[in-house]
């Protein structure tokens, strides 16, 4: 290491020294609407334009396994039903005709709507955002025909795209049931069920405005109150709920790639330190290989390891591959000693430093900026550069001998193997002519 | 009409002129832009090649893929020092003697070639591998606090950027300089084990685009500007790659973006003193330029194990060309947007989804406008087609209203103000304008083109470029030889067979099955037996089964 370090220093790299003197961006601010709604405020003078983004948690408690039913099916419906009075297709040539766009996206935490535009339709860009939101209108026809194409979607994807759906969804949620979605469960969704699902989901309550544009304060307090302060009361939200009991993970396997994918959730109980839990997310890829591993943070936390295992089968190598398996026991034993030594105060350090400079290369991301102020403040769990310097080694260590059990964890793998080799036969009905 | 000029002079003052931006140009003709701003003391360093995968040469374009990858991906101490250069070699020359024996038993008795071989050199790629290393920890790029770092290779260019604390910048630019002016490209064989492992047994994320570009521009620089062929890929060797290199990193072809909290004047010495000492690499003769383009409707059928999908595409002028701000309208109108016209097809049910692009795979040549579109329901390619052309023709036929032009403008004006707005997307559109346009001032130059946007200029576009004689259509629809007809898979392996007989490289090998196939299909079904019969009659063909 101490090679690395006069190498880098000839060429002139400060390692440490750079970033604590980085300018600090200005805060965020924040508010909260009389019906719950929290709005958290970017002011951005610089550039003439504006972007809102409107997230809300999913349900809490028993309606976990309601939201895995109807999940799907409802942001589908949202991103297509008429909203503020408007058919959906007025409602779309509104938008854009104003120089506005609108997209509807899945988080592990619940639907998230994002706007961007112009400055000069501000006005209109919160009224539209508000329409979408607070009030869809959801119709029975709107129901089948969305129910019809989402069955297509499900029916046409391939082994591969189905496998990869179950996969993520596992590790976004791991709390949740995975069973596919078949036509009799969709057809068992009632009108009456979405309409309740998404009264009980869109709540000022559970939501989070977090805006970013060329306006102050004042400004943001005013429209905010005009376009959202009419959405009807919901409970204030409570943090995004943790499962009680780890599940029975599905064994999904594909033959494709001769790789293993190898997840390792690990339960929100564990991560005591979130402080430990983000250092840990960008060192420890870093330390074993990008290509190797990955840590995946899904909904309230849920950390996943990933082990990523591509059996080398060089090109034009002998035939018989590496057995899928011994990668992943390779990196397992990795861990294992890991999870033993712990971190040194060199390791911290630059775990550290990483964070930082991850944290002020946000400036650089303004949307992705504004994403994580938004998740942050949905979750409520806020860190910022004095949790993560005044974390000691000792905490750092404790917090990674109870996350990094990996014999104690239950394992997904999306496993994937050479494509056998072609079956040539002729079919029956040749050999009845013979 | 009155009424809507004046719309869209009012709204012309409205549009971006784009940041402040300063240039300088290096001794050596390195250029470099910088737009300083306010990003707590972050910086994005973006470095763009004016030579992209279109611009290979007599090699195949996935040589440049690959350059870029062994060049600009991880960097640690080993890269930088000659040690390594003995073990490349070996490796170098058991892979050549590995491929050579594949080659020559493909010929006379097939199977794995000899396991010496094969031994020995996985053994090479092992020391390889474990020379360079996996961990990032031991990237000199990783310890300069670049927390973002991306390596993208079009058909017209390469680009390779960082974020990183400004506080570094100097020592990423000793270190970025000097790599390009080394090319040792010791990672070369591991970027191409790596490659060719990720493409085995997978579809390509577009099927059948590779063919019809190189139908569409055959003799053009796109041709093969997207084809992945793993036999192509095999082929390539390390010396292939600096010999690129030496074509295409010249410093005339190279510009520096940098974006975020930094000063041109504090900053200028430093990059004199790297960038500005590469020196004039060993250019050869430049490529061979395009023949003339060709025109001619075009249609192709093409099978592959995938969803069926449709591209409907029509040829059009390089973007420097003055009618690509009207043709970017009409792409807009037809297929941008959730109330587009093409969204329309989607909201029938006729299609799962539709893309309209501009520039594929290019834009400094003659490239496409290309939409891609995958049927829905219970409808086929050809119903699709009609139902796409249909919209195309509304479009030639009918002057669009004013509303709907409007709309095509402002959402355009909101494309360039969320670029102004992200240092990433903005150091990509100044070098994208840079390479493509051979100015970055015309990343945002728009306002007079703007004003000058009417109807008649979209439909006067539609009718020139959107014709039958410009036309590529291809259809991509599930393996034939995947399918029922027991004849196919045995005229399959009879054709692989004779390929294997031949010597003919695999890969290209199942291009020819498949086009072999498909030409066989536009025979009547006793021919085609009669054609199986002949194939397997000759010597070492399968046995002769009786066939319907």
């Amino acid at each position: 290491m101490s090679a690395l370090r006069r190498l880098l220093a000839s060429f002139g790299v400060a390692i440490v020294a750079a970033l604590p003197g980085l300018a600090q961006p200005t805060a965020p601010q924040a508010f909260q609407l009389k019906n719950g709604l929290r709005v958290i405020l970017v002011e951005d003078h610089d550039h003439p334009s504006i972007h809102l983004q409107l997230s809300t948690s999913w349900p809490v408690g028993p309606e976990l396994r309601r939201k895995a039913r109807l999940g799907p099916l409802v942001l589908r419906l949202l991103d297509h039903c008429p909203a503020g009075h408007r058919t959906r297709e007025a409602f779309n040539r509104a938008v854009e005709e104003r120089g506005l766009k609108l997209s509807l996206s899945d988080t592990p935490d619940g639907p998230t709507w994002d706007l961007y535009g112009g400055s000069a339709e501000i006005e209109s860009a919160f009224g539209l955002l508000a329409d979408s939101v607070c009030r869809p209108f959801v119709q029975g026809s709107d129901l089948e025909d969305q129910r019809v194409r989402f069955f297509h979607a499900i029916h046409t994807r391939t082994p591969r795209e189905a496998a990869q759906t179950t996969f993520m969804s596992f590790l976004d949620r791991p709390d949740l049931p995975t069973e596919p979605i078949t036509e009799i469960k969709l057809s068992q969704i009632y009108l009456d069920d979405v309409q309740d699902f998404i009264g009980e989901t869109l709540r000022p309550g559970r939501g989070v405005l977090a805006i970013s544009g060329d306006l102050n304060l004042n400004q943001a307090r005013q429209l905010v109150q005009t376009h959202f302060g009419t959405w009807p009361e919901g409970q204030v939200s409570a943090p995004l709920p943790v499962g009680d009991a780890l599940p029975r993970p599905p064994v999904v396997s594909l033959s494709d790639l001769p790789s293993t994918t190898l997840a390792l959730p690990f339960h929100p109980s564990t991560l005591s330190q979130r402080a430990s839990m983000e250092l840990l997310g960008l060192w420890l890829p870093r330390r074993l290989g990008e290509e190797r591993c990955h840590i995946y943070l899904g909904a309230a936390d849920w950390c996943s390891l990933l082990l990523l295992s591509a059996v080398v089968v060089p090109a034009l190598g002998p035939a018989a591959p590496t057995p899928p398996a011994a990668p992943a026991e390779a990196l397992k034993a990795e861990l294992r000693a890991l999870r033993v030594s712990g971190l040194g105060a060199t390791d911290l350090d630059q775990a550290r430093q990483l964070w930082i400079a991850h944290r002020h290369s946000l400036w650089l991301r303004p949307s992705v900026r504004l994403s994580l102020l938004s998740k942050e403040a949905l979750r409520q769990q806020t860190l910022d550069e004095s949790d993560i310097t005044s974390l000691d080694l000792a905490a750092f260590n404790a917090t990674l001998l109870a996350w990094l059990n990996v014999d104690g964890a239950r394992e997904l793998s999306l496993v994937t193997q050479l494509p056998p080799p072609p079956q040539i036969s002729m079919p029956k009905r040749e050999a009845k002519s013979k | 009409m009155r009424h809507l000029c004046l719309i869209l002079l009012l709204a012309s003052t409205l549009v971006a002129q784009g940041p402040e931006t300063g240039e300088r140009r290096l001794s050596n003709g390195v250029r470099v832009l910088v737009v300083e701003r306010p990003s707590g003391g972050m910086v994005h360093a973006a470095l763009f090649v004016r030579n992209g995968r279109g611009d290979s040469g007599g090699l195949p374009s996935n040589a440049v893929e690959l350059l870029a990858r062994s060049l600009f991906g991880h960097h640690t101490a080993a890269d930088i020092t000659a040690t390594p250069e003995a073990l490349v070699q070996e490796e170098e020359s058991l892979y050549q003697s590995l491929r050579f024996e594949i080659l020559q038993r493909s010929r006379t008795e097939p199977g794995a070639p000899p396991p010496d071989v094969a031994t020995l050199h996985a053994k090479a790629l092992a020391r390889l591998k474990a020379t360079f290393g996996e961990s990032a920890a031991l990237d000199l790029m990783e310890q300069l606090g670049i927390t973002t770092r991306s390596i993208h290779t079009y058909a017209d260019y390469i680009s390779t950027s960082v974020d990183l604390p400004s506080a570094n910048l100097e020592a990423w630019a000793k270190l970025e300089a000097q790599r390009i002016s080394q090319i040792h490209l010791y990672r070369f064989p591991l970027e191409r084990e790596r490659w060719l492992e990720a493409l085995r047994g997978v579809e390509p994320s577009e099927p059948g685009l590779s063919p019809l570009l190189g139908s569409a521009f055959v003799g053009q620089r796109y041709s093969s500007a997207l084809d992945e062929n793993p036999g192509a890929i095999a082929g390539l060797t390390r010396g292939d790659a600096r010999t690129l290199a030496a074509h295409l990193l010249a410093p005339d072809h190279l510009l520096l973006v940098l974006v975020g909290d930094l000063s041109m004047n504090s900053l200028f010495p430093t990059l004199e003193g790297t960038f500005g000492r590469l020196g004039s690499t060993t250019e050869g003769e430049p490529f061979a330029t395009d023949l003339q383009p060709t025109m001619g409707a075009l249609r192709l059928e093409v099978s592959r194990s995938t969803h069926p999908r449709l591209y409907l595409g029509w040829r059009i002028p390089p973007a420097s060309d003055p009618d690509t701000y009207a043709l970017r309208l009409t792409a807009q109108i037809l297929g941008h947007g959730a109330s587009s016209r093409l969204r329309g097809v989607v909201d029938r049910g006729m299609a799962d989804s539709v893309k309209t692009e501009l520039g594929v795979p290019g834009a400094r040549a003659m490239n496409l406008l290309l939409i891609t579109a995958e049927p829905g329901g219970d409808h086929g390619l050809p119903e699709l087609e009609m139902a796409l052309r249909g919209e195309v023709l509304r479009l030639q036929e009918e002057l669009v209203s004013g509303e709907e032009l409007q709309k095509a403008l402002s959402q355009i004006d909101l494309q360039q103000l969320r670029t102004e707005g992200d240092p990433a997307a903005l150091a990509a559109a100044l070098g994208s304008s840079w390479v493509v346009l051979g100015d970055w001032r015309q990343a945002f130059t728009q306002a007079r083109k703007r004003q000058e946007a009417r109807p008649e200029e979209i439909q006067r576009v539609a009718r020139q470029y959107l014709s039958t004689e410009r036309a590529v259509v291809g259809l991509v629809a599930p393996d034939r030889s995947a399918g029922e007809d027991p004849l196919d898979l045995r005229l399959a392996q009879a054709l692989r067979l004779l390929a294997k007989k031949k010597g003919i490289e695999p890969a290209k090998a199942e291009t020819l099955v498949q086009e072999g196939l498909r030409q066989l299909h536009l025979l009547a079904r006793e021919q085609r037996v009669a054609t199986l019969r002949l194939l397997e009659s000759q010597p070492g063909g399968v046995p002769p089964k009786e066939v319907r």
